[in-house]
């Protein structure tokens, strides 16, 4: 069947097989920054903007996007001039193997645009459908907090806000694990 | 993986969807937000019918009535006015523990009561809320949700039936919900819903009546509960007449424990044996009931 859709602001007109789901079809058409993990709607790790609310493209079939909007993170930001998000999410160290971030930073995009300062229980809430199986999230929710911090300003400076926070972040573990007796 | 699917269908009235889906009969399903759908194998569905571009997605509050259309999200009923509603809260709190957030974002009132799988959190809400479920066809008729749960919703719906609608009546109450899963947003090893309604032969609603009510050991003049996670479809308890005008101390709550446990047979599997769920439905409503009362007094309810 025809589909028809914008992806990243392109108009695109691709053949696809009825029951194809969004996710294959994005990864065959070059948006391998959409991941399959779990392909069930569990890890978030194929987590898209539709019309700018975050879906699980694993959980969706392409036929349901005719005439959408779909955002990836290809789209958001570039090597040179990454999102605010995605530049808080350095900042904060919330990145290591990687395989979850696009996933997070665009549930982080969603619930921003939707809740531009959100209680720590709706970051929480916001991203439980975002599983990272390296970071433990403390990073993250960093990264979600100087995002809010950097978008407020107008995307400036979150390095510095993401390094002040980390470095205090570090140093109060340090404190607690001296405090119990837990020092390396 | 739908082998059989040749065709998507993008009707952008109500008239067209149910004609189409009249007209394909068995061959057809509606199709929203797709968690159910996407990854299912039936092998039946030749076409699918689009059902998000109706704009059936308001939740309307009137004096007498909430209306949530089919396509209103998990998400959405969290976002909606029904969050400040106590007693909308039984709906809120299963909204908001409908599986992770990407699913919250995609999952449907009127798919997840259609679907109603063993584990769905809104069809318990919606049970202890006394849902009516407005079906379009041709015409339009209203189910009430109990009997819509006699059997499947599935079976009750004839191909080119359309749940447009979900209508909930003002009950002046409050209701919680309550589930028991290995996460919070984890599939319910069980659940309970409870809706209530407070009587002291006072006026309900002013803040002052409700400072008062605080420290007295409320009376219930009605009190409704589903229970979830247990049987294939969601079961309204019974038998629980004998609570209601009787003060709410801690006698009250185990006996209303003892009731739950006494009449569910619950299904035994991997996640969980069937006393395990028993013995959690009796707590589940002890403390949903605890929830919605601190609900009705105004007090803050975490999930």
């Amino acid at each position: 069947m025809k589909l028809e859709l914008t992806v990243n602001g392109k108009p695109c007109h691709w053949d696809i097989e009825p029951g194809a789901l969004l996710l294959d079809v994005l990864r065959e058409h070059g948006y391998t920054s959409v991941k399959r993990g779990c392909g069930e709607g569990v890890c978030g790790a194929c987590t898209v903007l539709v019309d700018g609310k975050r879906q699980n493209s694993c959980l969706l079939l392409a036929g349901q996007m005719q005439g959408r909007t779909i955002t990836t993170v290809e789209g958001l930001g570039t090597i040179d001039h990454p999102h605010p998000i995605q530049k808080a999410f350095v900042a904060a160290g919330a990145v290591q193997c990687g395989f979850c971030t696009p996933g997070m930073v665009l549930a982080t995009k969603a619930l921003l645009d939707e809740t531009p300062e959100p209680t720590d229980e709706e970051i929480r809430r916001a991203l439980d459908g975002n599983l990272c199986r390296c970071t433990g999230y403390v990073k993250i929710l960093d990264a979600v907090h100087i995002s809010v911090d950097a978008l407020k300003t107008g995307g400036q400076h979150p390095d510095q806000a993401g390094r002040h926070k980390a470095h205090q972040a570090i140093e109060e573990a340090m404190d607690q694990a001296t405090k119990a007796g837990d020092t390396p | 993986m739908l082998d059989q699917l040749t065709d998507f269908l993008y009707p952008t009235t109500v008239e067209e969807a149910v004609e189409a889906l009249a007209k394909a009969g068995g061959k057809a399903l509606p199709l929203a937000g797709g968690t159910s759908l996407a990854l299912s194998r039936n092998a039946r569905v030749e076409v699918l019918v689009d059902i998000t571009r109706l704009g059936l997605d308001r939740i309307d509050v009137d004096s007498d009535r909430i209306e949530i259309q089919c396509c209103a999200t998990a998400h959405g009923i969290t976002r909606s006015s029904l969050a400040d509603l106590p007693e909308a809260g039984a709906l809120v709190d299963a909204a908001q523990v409908s599986g992770p957030s990407g699913v919250r974002a995609a999952m449907t009132m009127g798919g997840s009561l259609a679907q109603c799988y063993p584990w769905s959190d809104p069809p318990v809400a919606l049970l202890a809320l006394e849902a009516k479920v407005e079906i379009t066809r041709k015409t339009k008729r209203t189910v009430g949700i109990t009997k819509l749960l006699e059997q499947h919703p599935s079976k009750a719906l004839t191909p080119g039936d359309l749940i447009t609608a979900i209508v909930l009546p003002r009950s002046g109450g409050a209701s919680a919900f309550l589930k028991q899963g290995l996460t919070v947003t984890d599939d319910a090893l069980a659940s309970a819903a409870v809706s209530i309604r407070i009587d002291q032969g006072q006026e309900h609603g002013k803040k002052s009546t409700r400072r008062k009510k605080k420290a007295e050991a409320p009376q219930l003049s009605h009190l409704r509960v589903a229970l979830g996670g247990l049987r294939p479809l969601p079961i309204l308890a019974t038998g629980l007449e004998d609570l209601v005008g009787r003060p709410m101390d801690d006698a009250w709550y185990e006996t209303l424990a003892d009731l739950i446990r006494s009449q569910v047979r619950p299904t035994e599997d991997a996640r969980a044996p069937s006393a395990y769920r028993r013995t959690v439905a009796g707590v589940l409503a002890k403390r949903a009931v605890q929830k919605a009362v601190e609900r009705w007094k105004g007090e803050p309810t975490p999930v």
